[in-house]
């Protein structure tokens, strides 16, 4: 449950990069860590500023986050409650309360004052004690913080913080004790809500966005050609024909060449590619010469179709198949399979089976006699092969090669080749359009800027837009 | 415009451009957002088509979108009449929320009447309808002015507001009566590839005015890359 939680506040982010919990290895000696390591002690005499002892979250804070929060629980404000929650870079020194030191935030439970690198305090909020709630928000859109007390916003503490803060909280007198909640449980403070202003607010941002360039601006002529060049490399004729007289848009492919190209890739759908390479070959002459790894990629996939089309258990029996690939006698083979079939009752299908049995090997041999240099295309000829070591290739390790949505990435590299032939792009504007949208943000989302957590994308789209750390 | 691609590795831009071409989107998703696309904006007959052969599945009902469809073909005709008997008919009260847009569409017919050189009957019109149109909403009073001001010219099409002249203009209050007629029906009245687009324009620029290196699409309608190394 805590795990779906986090992931809603966090959609963007690895979860092993999040901090969970503090860090048993990061703190001042007077801190003692309990509870899965969520709850801090002190531990020392307490007797002076000089025993302040702090402790830093597992991770900082990811920018990838947009909004990051978390909460403490004051379990015991102890002797003095000299108690600080906040943030703090990899560097600070953790003998001090968060706050003191250069790129370090905090807000003091003793006397309501925040700290921002520096031992003398602002006024900022009430003071804090035992059985409070404090909240602490790290906004990376605005890079503004706030802190919370008891699910009520405080207001804004901080401007202009820097990226890469840990949660950090620190104790000076005995017998003080903290909780903290990094988003395993349920926050007092509505965060969600507050992220939800933000989301707001950026979409509003996006949607009002004047493009840097002018031309930009004409988002409704750009999209009904990326949507025109869409139906057309994919060749929905029908679709694009109509698109094109509502929208005044000109075909840069005629019809024929684009219900061809439809034509050649049902043939491959349908798994009968030698129909397919014949249409090729007719339609563009020089094409498959000028690509012999892709005529490869089509000549196994065929190989892949006799396979599955010879079908059944005893066809395909390795003893079977051995026999004939050692080239035993005719007769002393067709005696034995005729043997083997005893249990079953197809006798009379055997001889076109066995013909199609020597088609398939004839054409698997001439394959394998191909001087392939492609490691790539090397493998994916073994695995083809593998299938015929099966009874029921079907059921076995390879048998995913024989499901029809593999033809699909062949359909679409040959779809692309003959658009290649005709001088129009190899895949449609729209998608690489919309890839570079997703790029982007994860762009944004690597180079620290937190806006780019709420641009909705997600929404809109199913993709992954969590940055590769 | 800051062209920092000196800077950048040979290695990161293809690796952008190896994930640019590896489709993060499966095509019955793209299928979903182009027919999101078409009928929002009204394109019945592309719709029916696409329907058919990409085996996609409308999300509203194709036949209510009709009455919108015939709504926004008259107004891309510049038949004002038609439109406003047409929208008296589909939602009586949509006119009334909407002054500019009711404006906008009594504008097209006073250029439709100059376009056709009645000039008595454009100035009649305006003086009968958009004037005092013009007194209960001062909001229209400055377009009101840019469009009265093509009377001054013998060549409207030509003159500074030659623009109102234009076909597009009619597109253009065509998609503002389609958007009004699909937001007074509670759907959404931006299309799904609208929203993305608006996303790629804005994050491009918010990367470069962070001064982020990154391959920028510049011409987004072709999906070319400019400034790959």
């Amino acid at each position: 449950m805590s795990e779906d939680r986090i992931s809603r506040l966090y959609p963007h982010v690895q979860e092993s990069l999040l901090p969970r919990a503090w860090s048993s290895k990061d703190r001042w000696q007077f801190i003692k860590l309990s509870r899965g390591n969520l709850r801090v002690h002190y531990n020392g005499q307490g007797k002076n500023h000089k025993d302040a002892a702090s402790v830093r979250a597992t991770h900082p804070i990811p920018a990838a986050c947009g909004i990051y929060y978390f909460e403490v629980k004051i379990i015991s404000k102890g002797k003095n409650g000299y108690m600080g929650i906040g943030l703090a870079d990899a560097k600070v020194n953790m003998n001090r309360l968060p706050g003191w030191e250069n790129n370090s935030y905090g807000y003091h439970g003793d006397d309501g004052n925040s700290f921002c690198s520096s031992g003398n305090g602002k006024k900022y909020g009430p003071t804090f004690t035992t059985g409070d709630v404090i909240g602490c928000c790290v906004n990376m859109i605005d890079n503004s913080v706030f802190y919370t007390k008891n699910g009520m916003n405080l207001g804004t503490a901080f401007q202009n913080v820097p990226q890469n803060l840990y949660p950090t909280v620190g104790l000076q007198s005995p017998g003080e004790i903290a909780d903290a909640n990094f988003g395993d449980r349920p926050f007092m403070f509505d965060i969600e809500g507050y992220m939800l202003e933000w989301r707001t607010k950026l979409r509003e941002q996006i949607d009002t966005h004047v493009p840097s360039r002018p031309q930009d601006s004409e988002l409704d002529l750009t999209l009904k050609k990326l949507v025109f060049s869409y139906l057309i490399h994919h060749g929905y004729c029908g679709a694009a024909e109509s698109f094109a007289k509502t929208t005044s848009l000109y075909f840069f492919e005629d019809i024929p060449s684009i219900q061809n190209r439809q034509a050649v890739q049902r043939l491959v759908m349908q798994g009968l590619i030698s129909e397919a390479v014949a249409q090729v070959q007719q339609l563009y002459p020089n094409l498959l010469s000028e690509k012999p790894e892709l005529l490869f990629k089509l000549q196994i996939r065929n190989f892949i179709e006799m396979i599955a089309t010879l079908g059944g258990a005893s066809q395909t029996h390795p003893y079977s198949i051995a026999r004939l690939m050692n080239g035993k006698e005719q007769d002393e083979d067709k005696m034995d399979v005729d043997h083997k079939s005893d249990d079953t009752s197809e006798s009379t299908d055997q001889q076109p089976n066995r013909r199609a049995l020597e088609q398939l090997l004839l054409f698997g041999r001439d394959l394998a006699s191909q001087n392939i240099q492609n490691e790539e295309l090397k493998k994916q000829l073994k695995d083809a092969f593998s299938l015929l070591a099966y009874r029921d290739p079907r059921q076995s390790q390879m048998g995913y090669l024989m499901e029809p949505g593999q033809r699909e990435q062949l359909c679409a590299d040959l779809n692309s080749a003959m658009l290649e032939s005709h001088g129009l792009p190899r895949q449609p504007p729209l998608e690489l359009a919309i890839s570079q949208t997703k790029n982007c943000v994860v762009k944004m989302l690597e180079s620290g800027m937190g806006s780019g957590a709420y641009t909705g994308l997600e929404k809109q789209v199913k993709c992954s837009l969590k940055p590769q750390q | 415009m800051m062209n920092s691609f000196e800077a950048m590795e040979d290695s990161q831009t293809s690796e952008w451009m190896t994930q640019l071409e590896s489709a993060p989107v499966s095509r019955s998703e793209m299928n979903i957002l182009v027919m999101d696309y078409l009928i929002t904006e009204g394109y019945r007959d592309a719709a029916d088509s696409f329907m058919k052969e990409a085996g996609v599945e409308s999300s509203i009902d194709l036949d209510t979108m009709s009455e919108r469809i015939k709504i926004r073909e008259a107004m891309n005709e510049g038949k004002v009449d038609q439109v406003t008997e047409m929208i008296n008919d589909f939602d009586p009260e949509l006119l009334d929320m909407k002054p500019m847009l009711y404006f906008h569409i009594q504008q097209q017919k006073l250029i439709e009447f100059i376009r056709a050189n009645k000039m008595e009957e454009a100035l009649t019109f305006a003086q009968r309808e958009l004037a005092p149109h013009g007194e209960e909403h001062p909001e229209i009073l400055p377009e009101l002015e840019r469009c009265m001001a093509l009377f001054a010219f013998p060549h409207p099409e030509s003159s500074p507001f030659g623009d109102l002249m234009k076909p597009s203009h009619k597109h253009l209050v065509a998609g503002e009566l389609n958007a009004a007629i699909l937001e007074s029906q509670n759907e959404q009245t931006t299309t799904k590839l609208h929203s993305i687009m608006r996303i790629l324009l804005w994050a491009q620029d918010q990367l470069t005015q962070n001064k982020v290196s990154f391959p920028k699409m510049d011409d987004i309608s072709s999906g070319v890359i400019s400034n790959t190394l």
